[in-house]
């Protein structure tokens, strides 16, 4: 289980997170949304362990994120937001990088660099430089590098922003063959990808949590059952008081 | 393998495979053998001297690692951050000291292959006459201490700012600082203004009194504790920079 309690988190007197709680169980795919801004990347950083909250705790799997960081990455897989990589390195030898920091064996490696190649349609680029590589294979290449040790937990920052719809579908395609027995959360501004490929999700705006139901509940407060209605409705109520940017 | 052991090696190849594929090493490798074998035949006057010793050779060394040592390590942490790519790092289930003794490593492991490559000019001096090969060893040995004491302040430097230039400029400044504060001038400016308790303090602070030791041939127990200090103290402020990233600063 994927556990936030009371995720606080302030940036120059802005609140960027403010009491995130919520818990994913396996087998959910979470989708994470919100407009800019509104604290889902510093809540993913929380999650992964890139960023320490000022207040609550995350519990991934039983191991405290903060008390237990190294046995809790162990078992993530983080996609950070805007697929950062290496650009002088080749897919091969950034995934080979990953994987031996995470103390897998040479040979484990070379059969899990070629599932992660093959899930995310990069193997045909793989020993071409990154700096070449269109930004579609970049941020697949960084989608490779979160689930090449496959991993439990899966923590992506929108993973199909700069895709085309074809390599979108593949990546949505990809998320749903992944999801059973595994927690996923992704961020993401398309609301068409959680309608199709997520079975909840979280609204956050101004670093608190507006809704958290399914798909099918959260389109149902519109008559129309438009899923941008409700994002806009929600998203415009003003933050509660003493929470949200000051 | 710890995680401590796995996160090192896998930085620290990845490190030097990125300095092999960057011409800019080659040029900092060649930089460095050119200029300190022209300064020690043209400035240091290592024929006029009739002698078979290459102090003229080291004496310059500290004055070209201010330069050369800030300018090897600004990438160092500066580039992870400003790409983006340290959130990765982060996100690996590695302790933070292993990253940072990686990197230092790597940027050390090129700083003496550097000094390696010198060596020609040893051999070279050793056909011409008899020279003292353990107190030139000595001055090898000291020589790759205080570059590894300058990477150390550059690392830190670099772990401090998400730009290059101002992480280039901090560690010349502070390298600059650690190495003049020797000079007699300095010391002799400083004692007009400063208590000659503190300006003793200060000038027996300096990387020239500290190398002073192993350019004459000897090793001095307070030169090397001196540099492994400096390492030990830079690597320390470049783990407390990176991991203050985590609670979200700059």
């Amino acid at each position: 289980m994927l556990k936030l309690d009371g995720l606080t988190k302030t940036y120059a007197g802005q609140r960027a997170a403010s009491a995130i709680s919520f818990e994913v169980l396996p087998g959910e795919v979470v989708g994470f949304i919100g407009p800019n801004g509104a604290g889902k990347t510093t809540t993913m950083r929380m999650i992964a362990g890139t960023l320490e909250p000022d207040q609550g705790r995350v519990e991934v799997m039983g191991h405290d994120v903060w008390s237990n960081r190294k046995a809790a990455q162990a078992i993530m897989g983080y996609l950070p937001e805007h697929a950062p990589l290496y650009d002088d390195m080749t897919p091969r030898t950034y995934l080979d990088f990953l994987l031996s920091a995470r103390r897998v064996a040479h040979k484990q490696r070379q059969e899990l660099i070629l599932k992660a190649a093959e899930q995310t349609q990069i193997h045909d680029v793989l020993e071409r430089g990154i700096e070449g590589l269109s930004k579609g294979y970049r941020r697949r290449v960084a989608l490779a590098g979160a689930l090449a040790h496959d991993p439990p937990v899966l923590i992506l920052d929108e993973p199909s922003d700069g895709l085309d719809p074809n390599q979108k579908r593949v990546t949505r395609a990809l998320i749903r063959d992944l999801s059973p027995g595994r927690i996923i959360l992704i961020s993401t501004h398309q609301l068409d990808e959680i309608a199709t490929l997520c079975n909840r999700l979280i609204l956050i705006a101004e670093g608190q949590v507006r809704a958290d139901q399914s798909p099918r509940e959260f389109a149902a407060q519109d008559p129309e059952g438009r899923l941008d209605e409700v994002f806009h409705r929600l998203t415009s109520m003003p933050a509660q008081s003493g929470d949200g940017p000051s | 393998m710890t995680a401590f052991w796995s996160g090192f090696c896998a930085l620290y190849l990845r490190e030097l495979r990125q300095d092999a594929g960057n011409p800019l090493a080659y040029i900092f490798v060649a930089s460095f053998v050119s200029a300190s074998i022209l300064l020690a035949f043209q400035v240091g006057g290592l024929f006029e001297s009739g002698r078979a010793e290459l102090i003229a050779f080291f004496q310059f060394h500290p004055w070209l690692f201010v330069i050369l040592m800030p300018a090897l390590s600004m990438r160092a942490w500066s580039d992870e951050a400003r790409t983006g790519t340290l959130e990765t790092l982060l996100a690996l289930p590695v302790p933070t000291s292993a990253l940072v003794v990686a990197k230092f490593m790597a940027a050390w492991t090129l700083a003496c292959l550097m000094l390696i490559l010198t060596t020609p000019l040893w051999l070279g001096l050793s056909l011409l006459g008899p020279v003292d090969h353990g107190a030139t060893l000595t001055a090898y040995v000291g020589s790759c201490l205080l570059s590894g004491a300058y990477l150390a302040i550059g690392m830190a430097a670099s772990a401090a700012s998400r730009s290059q230039v101002l992480s280039f400029v901090l560690a010349l400044g502070v390298s600059f600082l650690a190495t003049a504060a020797g000079l007699p001038l300095v010391s002799s400016t400083l004692a007009a203004f400063l208590p000659l308790p503190l300006t003793e303090t200060l000038t027996s602070l300096s990387m020239l009194d500290a190398f002073a030791g192993f350019e004459r041939g000897v090793i001095e127990a307070r030169g090397l504790s001196y540099f492994l200090a400096v390492m030990a103290l830079g690597l320390c402020l470049t783990g407390l920079w990176v991991d203050n990233k985590r609670g979200g600063q700059a």
